[in-house]
This record gives C-alpha cells, sequence and structure tokens, in this order.
C-alpha cells in the first residue's frame, strides 16, 4: 500500500501530499497536460519526454492544500522498466490516451496491466481522453472510453484539451479530491 | 586566443598524416573545436569515418519505427535555430527523419530510442545530412551502441557507475542520496541524449560533443557525477527525501549557462583517477549486477596499458617520493577497434587536462580486474 504524507515540514504550507504517475502512449499529450495544469501554458512544440519528469502544484479541494507531485513518463515501450519503479509509491494514476488515436486507445489494455502489476492495490485511478478539440479527428468513442474506465475500475473518464484548456485542472482536482476524501476518512483509508 | 587555437587545429589538419592525437586535445581543451564549420572538418576523425563512404539505404520509410521516430522528430522544433521558416522547419525534419531511418534500416539490430533523435539533431545543425550519416553511423555503432540494445538493462547498467564515481569524490553526499532513495534515473536522460535534452544552446551541445567524441564512451557518465557534485550543498541542505533530491537533481542540469569548461575538465581528472576499469567491481557489486558489458572489458585491458600512474609519470607531475614501481605489462589482444580509440582518449584526456589533482596520496592504482 501506498503511503501518503500529512504535513510534513517544508518551507511551503500543505495539509495533504500525493503522488500522482501520469502514464500513455508517446505522443499522447501527457507533458502538455502537467504543462498546462502546472504554468497555465500550452507549448506547440513540446519535446518528447526522456525518462522521467517531475513536478508539483498544490491545490485547494474543501478547504485543504493538497500538494501532487506528478511524475510525469516517457512513452516509449523501451522506457517501461525504468518507469515501473514508479508506479509503487504513487497515490493515483492518470492513463492518457489520444482520441484521434486508436492505437493509443487498444495500448491501454497494456498500461492497466501493468498498473495492475506494479502500482499499490488502492491506487486511485483516472482515464483521461485528451485533445478533445481536434473533435473531427476522433476515433474513439467517448462512451466507448467511458466503459473501458469502468471496467477498469477507474474513478472517471475525463476528456481533456491541453490546447483549449478544457477540463485539464477538472481531471487533476478529481484525483486530488477523491485522494483527499480517502485519506482524510479513517474508516475508508484502509 | 580564439584565433590562435583555429591556426592549432588547421595545423593538427594539415599533418600528413593527420595528427589525431593532437585533434583530440584540442577538442578536450577549453573551447574545443571553436565553430561547426572546424567541427564538421574534425569530427571525422575523431570518429575515423574520414575514407568511409557508406551509402545511405533505400526505402526507409520502411522501418517499423518509422511513426515512432516521425513523432518524436515533429517534436524536436525547439532544438532548432531560432526564427527559420517553415519550409527550413521541414526540410530539417525531413533530413531528421532521413537520418535516423538510414542508420536503423543500416543496422537492424540497432533498436530507436525517444532521445536518439536529439543526439542527431546536434549532427545535423552542425555537419549537414550527408556528413552526419556518416558520423551518425559510426557513433551509434560505438558510443552509443549499449543504449540501441533492444532492452535497456546496458543503459541501466552504465548509470550504475554513477555511484561509484560520486562516492570518490564525496562519500557523505553518497550516503545522503542512497538514503533519500533517488535512484540514477534522473539522469538516464542526461546519459542518452549526451546532454542535448537538458543543455540550452546548440553551441554549448556542441562543445561538450567535442569532449565526448574524443573520450571514451562512459565518459558522458563522468559528466553526470560532476553535475551532481556541483549540486551537493543544495541536495544536503534540506530534507532527504526522494522527489526533493530528483527535483534538485534534474534541475541542475537544466541551469543556463552552465560551467562546462570546469565540469569537462573535473570529468577528465576523475576519469583518470577512477578509470572505468576501477570501478567496474565496485560498480557490479554495488548493485550486484554482472559485468556485462564487453566493451568495458575492453577498456580494462587498456587501462593495463595506460593506467593513470603510467599517464602522471609521463606527464612529470607525479611527485617524485610517490612514485610506485612499474608494473610488467603482459600484452593481449583486445578488440582492435575499441583498443586504438580508448588509448588514444586516455592519452588526449591527460594531454589536454594538464593539472591532475594528485592530492588524495593513499589512492591505489593497481587496476583490479586482471590481477
Amino acid at each position: 500500500k501506498a503511503g501518503f504524507t500529512m504535513n510534513k515540514e517544508d518551507n511551503e504550507n500543505y495539509d495533504f501530499l500525493f503522488k500522482i504517475i501520469l502514464i500513455g502512449d508517446p505522443g499522447v499529450g501527457k507533458t502538455c497536460i502537467v504543462q498546462r495544469f502546472k504554468s497555465g501554458l500550452w507549448l506547440e512544440s513540446q519535446s518528447s519526454t526522456i525518462g522521467v519528469d517531475f513536478c508539483m502544484k498544490s491545490c485547494h479541494v474543501d478547504g485543504k492544500i493538497v500538494k501532487l507531485q506528478i511524475w510525469d513518463t516517457a512513452g516509449q515501450e523501451r522506457f517501461r522498466t525504468i518507469t515501473q519503479t514508479y508506479y509503487r509509491s504513487a497515490n493515483g494514476v492518470l492513463c492518457a490516451f489520444d482520441i484521434t488515436s486508436e492505437s493509443s486507445f487498444y495500448n491501454l489494455t497494456q498500461w492497466m496491466e501493468d498498473v495492475s502489476k506494479y502500482c499499490a492495490g488502492d491506487v486511485l485511478k483516472l482515464l483521461i481522453g485528451n485533445k478533445s478539440d481536434k473533435s473531427s479527428e476522433r476515433v474513439v468513442d467517448a462512451e466507448e472510453a467511458s466503459n473501458a474506465a469502468s471496467n477498469w475500475g477507474a474513478l472517471d473518464y475525463v476528456e481533456t484539451s491541453a490546447k483549449d484548456n478544457s477540463n485539464v485542472d477538472k481531471a487533476f482536482t478529481k484525483i486530488a479530491t477523491e485522494l483527499l476524501h480517502k485519506h482524510s476518512n479513517p474508516h475508508l483509508a484502509q | 586566443k580564439h584565433r590562435s587555437k583555429r591556426t592549432e587545429i588547421l595545423k593538427a589538419l594539415d599533418q600528413i598524416p593527420v595528427d589525431i592525437v593532437q585533434l583530440r586535445k584540442l577538442a578536450i581543451a577549453p573551447e574545443g573545436l571553436l565553430t561547426s564549420e572546424l567541427r564538421a572538418q574534425v569530427w571525422p576523425y575523431l570518429l575515423n569515418t574520414v575514407n568511409q563512404e557508406i551509402k545511405a539505404p533505400e526505402n526507409i520509410r520502411q522501418h517499423p519505427e518509422f511513426q515512432q521516430v516521425v513523432l518524436d522528430v515533429n517534436r524536436s522544433m525547439k532544438r532548432f535555430p531560432a526564427g527559420i521558416s517553415d519550409e527550413e522547419v521541414s526540410e530539417l525534419q525531413d533530413q531528421l527523419t532521413d537520418l535516423i531511418l538510414s542508420v536503423l534500416t543500416l543496422h537492424p539490430e540497432l533498436n530507436y530510442y525517444q532521445g536518439y533523435h536529439d543526439i542527431c539533431v546536434t549532427f545535423l545543425l552542425a555537419c549537414g545530412p550527408q556528413l552526419s550519416f556518416q558520423l551518425v553511423e559510426r557513433l551509434s555503432t560505438h558510443h552509443l551502441r549499449d543504449f540501441m540494445d533492444p532492452t535497456m538493462s546496458s543503459t541501466t547498467h552504465i548509470l550504475n557507475y554513477l555511484i561509484p564515481i560520486l562516492d570518490k569524490s564525496d562519500s557523505e553526499l553518497v550516503k545522503y542520496i542512497t538514503k533519500s532513495e533517488v535512484g540514477t534515473t534522473f539522469a538516464i536522460s542526461w546519459l542518452i541524449t549526451w546532454y542535448s535534452y537538458v543543455l540550452h544552446t546548440q553551441d554549448e551541445i556542441e562543445r561538450l560533443y567535442d569532449f565526448f567524441l574524443s573520450c571514451h564512451p562512459l565518459m558522458p557518465i563522468y559528466f553526470a557525477a560532476q553535475i551532481v557534485l556541483q549540486s551537493s550543498e543544495d541536495i544536503m541542505a534540506g530534507e532527504c527525501e526522494m522527489s526533493r533530491v530528483y527535483q534538485i537533481l534534474t534541475q541542475s542540469a537544466r541551469k543556463p549557462n552552465p560551467p562546462l569548461e570546469e565540469l569537462i575538465r573535473k570529468s577528465s581528472d576523475a576519469f583518470i583517477l577512477f578509470p572505468p576499469s576501477h570501478l567496474a567491481r565496485e560498480a557490479a557489486e554495488f548493485y550486484k549486477n554482472n559485468l556485462a558489458i564487453s566493451t568495458f572489458c575492453d577498456y580494462a585491458l587498456v587501462a593495463r596499458h595506460e593506467t593513470p600512474d603510467t599517464v602522471l609519470r609521463r606527464l612529470g607531475i607525479y611527485p617524485e617520493d610517490k612514485l610506485p614501481k612499474e608494473k610488467e605489462v603482459v600484452s593481449s589482444s583486445p578488440k582492435k577497434n575499441y583498443w586504438n580509440t580508448a588509448r588514444t582518449a586516455v592519452i588526449a584526456v591527460s594531454g589536454a587536462v594538464g593539472a591532475v589533482v594528485v592530492a588524495a596520496s593513499g589512492l591505489d592504482w593497481a587496476p583490479d580486474l586482471f590481477n
């Protein structure tokens, strides 16, 4: 079971700290999603992530300050053995695909398998379909994705656009809220 | 000063045969090879591709990694010169895609990795498409070979060298880093892109490549150690916690205007003082891994011939009273290719650095692998 940290001695004030790992096929927009959430920016020419990048961002949930540690991973298959070490301590997983890429959707099976293999059993999961701005190029049906999310036992399926800044905050707030509820309620924290 | 160095480089190029040892020294010494124009002339000698004329293969766009390559190439605009036109961008992207796929098609045993494209950009911008193909082809089958295995286990193994190198310089830091459980993943992008992922300018990247192309393939990991050492104070100043340490480390390589010359000088020193053969056993023991990379053993054989004390003695900077006794060298037959490259590299490093720190007198120089 992954641990979480409450009110550590740190320069910054926060009530809860959670670790989030962001996974999914190459080019689905993982880093763009993180950058949008972190700094509100969108970069046309975001470069490919090599290895694992890391950032932090605090958000307010139910009057509490929740700090999220986000581990942004490279999507290429060969990096999996390296990124898998970060699964173990994650409190939450954001698994992303690109609604305009069929293969990124089909490959979710592999990503989901990795999560069940390497993450803690009680990890919270959220499925993200990115690039919702490209609706004319959509090849993955929202309902199908939503079903995949519930079959996987995910909290929800959220369609985002890092480019248009649509639902990005919502996705992170969703997982932060659920993590907060889970860990502030001693009965559910089991 | 710039002009006199340029003259020296041109002079070495004019020798018959070309003075490759001198070129390596100049490439390592402060400011390296100065300009892209000179690099395009010297790099082929450093990689020994001068008389080679490999033909680019056909049907490269049918390569199974085509889509992955295009995906990464389309996202490498940040590396291109500022202010170039859309046409120029797409021309460069086409050239980059062709460069990568040509090497991959020619060598089916090489596996593409995200980050390889970053190295290829550096060559393309410095040397143009034709020459880059010759250079990258050679580099991929030598310096980058281990990164291009079917899996990343060799790459992980190389990362294992980081801790023993650090340990030689700052064992307190190593204790701290180990306790934080940060691992070595933070350095993977540095290593497999030769720092083109983290440095900010093409000039800086080319300068660093002058150094790496003149040295043993493991030099980039010695360089990583120097970056970590520079942040030692920051790392130890706060809570010993994994994500905090990870963040400091990843950011340490991204600081603008890094002291490249100092880092290069210190990496060279560390390489001479603690050559790979000395670290191999520690790296293996530290991680309880096997010695799996043949190039390391090749190098260890070289180190037997070129142990630091021989180098230091020749340079006349070994303290007279601490002069170790000459060891008898048993000749062996290491793989020819690596032997020559690595041997010149040691000579070049020691010649260019000039100021090897010999403060630690209690160091044990004996090559430990073959005794």
